[in-house]
């Protein structure tokens, strides 16, 4: 049975029915699209995993990638405002440790390790998949607090497909967006372009000057614009290639804190992102070649100390993998990696390079009414001369009775130090070791099917506990040595643990479509070991971590008309390692408003609609109620 | 109309605190004590003052805070008592924050700066404000109305304008580079508010002491360059005495490399201490440079205090946590040390 489900995947370059036969635990489909065949589907068993489907992706259409996850998923979202710097963090883990993967593809950093989240638009992407837990043996260093998987999409023999989007808000915000796609038989081709400029000018009460003064951000304007152009072809029945071009561009000023009178900063981004898929579908046997090309460029420019920093990074990424059905309910998966990165910054004028390649192997075994599979995974990574640490991870899940499941993780993970840690002069440490860790989890599902009265089409609810437990030892920090002065070292040893608690109920009456989830996490996440003068931050939770948070989402479609509603509670999160500082519980509800005219489409977006004032991070005020109007025109 | 009997009563609490201020010194908790300045976390932090009870032995941290419910700003400097005023030197948020000295309610800011650094008070009319300017090369001398809180005239120095002695009637102005490097005391004639003076100084001076004969020291960091892997150091850091009559450079002792700061005297003004390469030496000042530290260790900031003959050193530790400070007796034996905030860089003994 399985086999034949993977054989069918392939020959119709996995669509909807491979990710219903593969995911026969999941609930969740994605009917119609046709998806990237990558691990996650397949290998990533015991793993708590989100899908965003496409549903609720819509309304955020004109909103960043961390917009979305801040009202949408378990990911803290580290924000420094609207359009600024943003950066994810999962189960108390580090902005480091959380790999963003765009088509199977790192985006990580190769200089600071981090992606940011808000120069990801969400109108370039079509799937956002987040993995809790640590999957670095299936995607490498940085999976290490999870991953969060982008990817676009293509549905062969469609009609041609135009769309246009304009949008204004408030605060001088204006967007406009287009897709084109061509859809035949045997290709696909698609372009979407996007442009985004706002001022950004919001006014705030200035809690930190003399007279508490009301006023009006300064040098907080941004704009960027970009396109993604994708190509998908059929060669014959076996083979398909795909081609995926992305290019963006952004300047944005960085805005001063309540602390500091002005700021004449501002940062430039640019990056091209080219990335080429070839599979190849035997009987029993399933092979590809993957490759990508990013190349970035950015200035951060602070005229008031005379700074000018350029820093340029090109990445190559190789990968061969095959997927071989050894029998019935056995599936081996067997990968070589390999990546270049080379870098130059201030902080090393002369190009740094690296080269990892690295081995993976997964095998996933099912019983025969693949009710319960289990997967083992290996890597062994060589970076440069020495090797990263072995990583193992055993997944298993399955149907524990009835409508009850049962699923477990346990991995090794690791992160490989970046470029500036290694070599930023002054400090970088050449003798830096990979930081290396245990991530473990254990999740049970309940899915009530009650007797449901005939009126209603659709039926969803379950709820899921996930307990986790996770430890990263070598934790690289920069602290001051003995001579003060600042010096990367593998001081640290965090550990995180805690409970996730989610609640989806869905249901589908004639007229009426009812969609809610409900989240609760629990994260503890402390110091356990720390350097030589630190020993106040010892025991305590790490900074910008929040003990609790919780996200509520309620949608309601009438016909054509659509509401939906985003509440998100943080509890206080600590701004120094020593717990004596910390920034207050904060709450944020946004509302949107879709309604649907024959090809038009009128979204109304009122966010923080309580006018709630607060901080995430401390002293970088955010925008109070304010609001957006998008239009949608589909040809 | 309500508005202007608002504004008249406010005028009115303000001459009578004013004039209450004129007749007596005002009392309160902060009345005797030691003020301590923690820069706080850069880029995102809060500077923080903590105060220190000599008798109780105790410490109370960010009273800005508390008493004004706001923070200070980014990156304290320095802490200046003028006048009962303390003023509190906020570099990166570009001002100077006013607060009565016995119980730091806050009374003003003073705006209008460029990176400042240090306040002198000249009289009860007229300050000095030692600034770095844009981009740290700009380094000029603020002169300010203390009535009023604002900037009357600008005194271009040298580049990295930073710690000022009032002698007489002139001031010395050590500048220790900023953001880049520079050579020059600079002396001001008060009076006038214009520079009567410059005096050539070993690379880039920057602390300044008066001793019991009225003679003006300077320590003078010396020059270092990143090579690639360490900073090595161009010119040798010196020690100077400067007589300010003649503003001639009388004495002069050169050290084996660089990195010389934190000048401090004792209360009879006849021993020098001062860090240099991550200890603390102490000189009297008929003798050279001692070859024996009085203390192996580096402090952020050193400070001496009249009233107790000790020496104050401020442990910056991460930059991102509270710290301490320890307290030495005159031979260098650790006494006590006490926990501040955040980066600690100075202090004010009152």
């Amino acid at each position: 049975m399985m086999l034949r489900f993977v054989c069918l995947c392939f020959a119709w370059l996995n669509t909807a029915a491979c990710v219903l036969a593969q995911d026969s635990l999941k609930t969740k489909t994605l009917a119609g699209v046709v998806v990237q065949a990558n691990r996650l589907a397949y290998f990533s068993s015991g793993n708590k995993i989100q899908k965003a489907d496409s549903t609720t992706f819509s309304h955020f259409k004109t909103n960043n990638l961390a917009d979305f996850l801040t009202n949408y998923s378990q990911v803290f979202i580290k924000s420094y405002g609207v359009g600024s710097l943003a950066t994810p963090s999962l189960r108390g883990t580090g902005a480091s440790h959380t790999a963003v993967l765009w088509n199977g593809f790192n985006l990580q950093s190769s200089m600071n390790g981090t992606v940011d989240l808000a120069l990801l638009p969400a109108f370039l992407l079509d799937n956002v998949d987040i993995q809790h837990g640590g999957a670095s043996a299936l995607f490498g260093s940085g999976a290490v607090g999870g991953a969060i998987h982008l990817n676009s999409s293509a549905n062969f023999g469609e009609k041609l497909s135009i769309s246009a989007q304009i949008g204004a808000g408030s605060f001088a915000n204006f967007q406009q967006g287009i897709k084109l796609k061509v859809s035949k038989k045997n290709f696909v081709t698609g372009v979407r372009f996007f442009n985004h400029a706002a001022e950004n000018d919001f006014t705030f009460i200035n809690t930190a000057k003399f007279g508490k003064p009301i006023e009006k951000q300064s040098n907080s304007a941004f704009k960027q614009y970009g396109f993604l152009q994708e190509n998908y072809l059929k060669i014959n029945e076996k083979q398909q290639i795909d081609l995926q071009i992305w290019y963006l561009n952004a300047d944005r000023q960085v805005p001063p804190t309540l602390t500091t009178a002005s700021s004449k900063a501002s940062q430039q981004d640019e990056s091209v992102r080219i990335t080429t898929n070839w599979r190849y579908q035997r009987n029993k046997a399933s092979y590809f070649a993957r490759s990508a090309f990013f190349k970035e460029k950015l200035i951060y420019q602070e005229p008031d100390i005379q700074l000018f920093a350029l820093s340029k990074a090109v990445t190559w990424i190789g990968e061969i993998e095959s997927k071989i059905a050894i029998s019935k309910n056995q599936l081996l998966n067997i990968g070589l990696n390999h990546t270049y990165f080379r870098a130059e910054t201030d902080g090393y004028r002369i190009g740094k390079l690296q080269n990892r390649t690295s081995l993976f192997l997964s095998y996933k075994m099912n019983n025969a009414k693949d009710t319960w599979n289990t997967v083992v995974s290996l890597r062994k990574e060589l970076i440069d001369n020495y090797f990263a640490p072995f990583t193992p991870s055993l997944g298993f899940e399955g149907i524990l009775y009835k409508n009850w499941t049962l699923k477990g993780n346990i991995a090794k993970t690791y992160r490989v130090p970046t470029f500036n840690d290694l070599y930023w002069q002054a400090g970088g440490n050449p003798n830096l070791t990979p930081e290396s860790g245990w991530s473990s989890e254990i999740s049970v599902e309940y899915s009530p099917l009650p007797l449901l009265p005939k009126r209603v089409r659709k039926y969803r609810s379950n709820i899921e506990l996930t307990l986790f437990n996770s430890l990263i030892d070598n934790w690289i920090a920069w602290l001051p040595n003995q001579q003060g002065k600042w010096e990367a070292n593998n001081v640290l040893k965090v550990w995180s643990r805690g409970l996730e608690l989610t609640a989806n109920y869905s249901i589908d009456f004639q007229k009426v479509k009812l969609k809610s989830s409900i989240s609760y996490n629990y994260v503890i996440s402390t110091n356990e070991k720390v350097g030589k003068g630190d020993e106040n931050s010892l025991h305590q939770q790490l900074i910008y971590v929040p003990k609790q948070t919780i996200q509520a989402n309620i949608s309601l479609i009438f016909n054509s008309l659509q509401l939906n509603y985003h509440q998100i509670f943080t509890g206080e999160r600590f701004t120094t390692a020593d717990s004596s500082q910390k920034l207050p519980f904060f709450s944020v509800g946004n509302l949107s408003i879709q309604q649907k005219i024959k090809s038009l489409s009128f979204q109304l977006q009122i966010n923080n609609i309580w006018n709630k004032s607060y901080q995430q991070i401390a002293f970088r005020p955010m925008p109070m109620r304010n609001f957006m109007i998008v239009i949608n025109y589909e040809f | 109309m309500k508005s202007n009997y608002l504004f008249i009563s406010f005028l009115a609490v303000l001459f009578f605190s004013c004039s209450k201020s004129e007749d007596a010194t005002p009392t309160g908790k902060y009345s005797s004590g030691v003020f301590i300045s923690n820069e706080g976390q850069f880029q995102t932090g809060t500077g923080t003052v903590s105060f220190f009870n000599r008798e109780s032995k105790t410490v109370e941290n960010d009273i800005f805070q508390t008493v004004n419910n706001r923070p200070l700003g980014n990156i304290l400097q320095s802490i200046e008592i003028h006048n009962n005023k303390a003023y509190l030197v906020v570099n990166n948020a570009k001002k100077v924050e006013v607060v009565q000295a016995w119980d730091f309610k806050e009374v003003g800011t003073i705006q209008g700066l460029e990176m400042p650094r240090y306040f002198l008070g000249i009289d009860d009319k007229k300050g000095y404000i030692s600034q770095w300017g844009v981009g740290g090369i700009d380094g000029s001398v603020k002169v300010i109305d203390l009535q009023t809180n604002t900037v009357t005239k600008t005194i271009q120095v040298g580049k990295g304008a930073e710690k000022m002695l009032k002698v007489d009637n002139k001031v010395f102005v050590s500048c220790n580079g900023g953001f880049s490097n520079e050579n020059r005391v600079f002396v001001i004639d008060l009076q006038k508010d214009e520079v009567s003076a410059t005096i050539s100084t070993p690379d880039n001076p920057n602390s300044l002491a008066l001793d019991v004969n009225n003679s003006v020291w300077v320590t003078c960091n010396g020059r270092s360059q990143w090579n690639g892997t360490a900073s090595v150091t161009v010119s040798p850091a010196q020690l100077i005495r400067i007589n300010p009559t003649t503003n001639q450079i009388e004495q002069n002792f050169t050290f084996e490399k660089h990195g010389l700061g934190s000048l401090v005297t004792n209360k009879s003004k006849n021993t020098l201490f001062y860090s240099y390469s991550g200890r603390v030496f102490s000189q009297n000042i008929n003798s050279g440079i001692s070859t024996n530290p009085l203390i192996i260790k580096s402090f952020y900031g050193l400070g001496y205090d009249a009233a107790t003959d000790m020496l104050y050193g401020a442990i910056a530790g991460n930059f991102s946590t509270n710290s301490k400070f320890i307290r030495f007796n005159i031979s260098g034996a650790a006494i006590d040390s006490m926990n501040v905030g955040v980066a600690p860089n100075g202090f004010y003994f009152k």
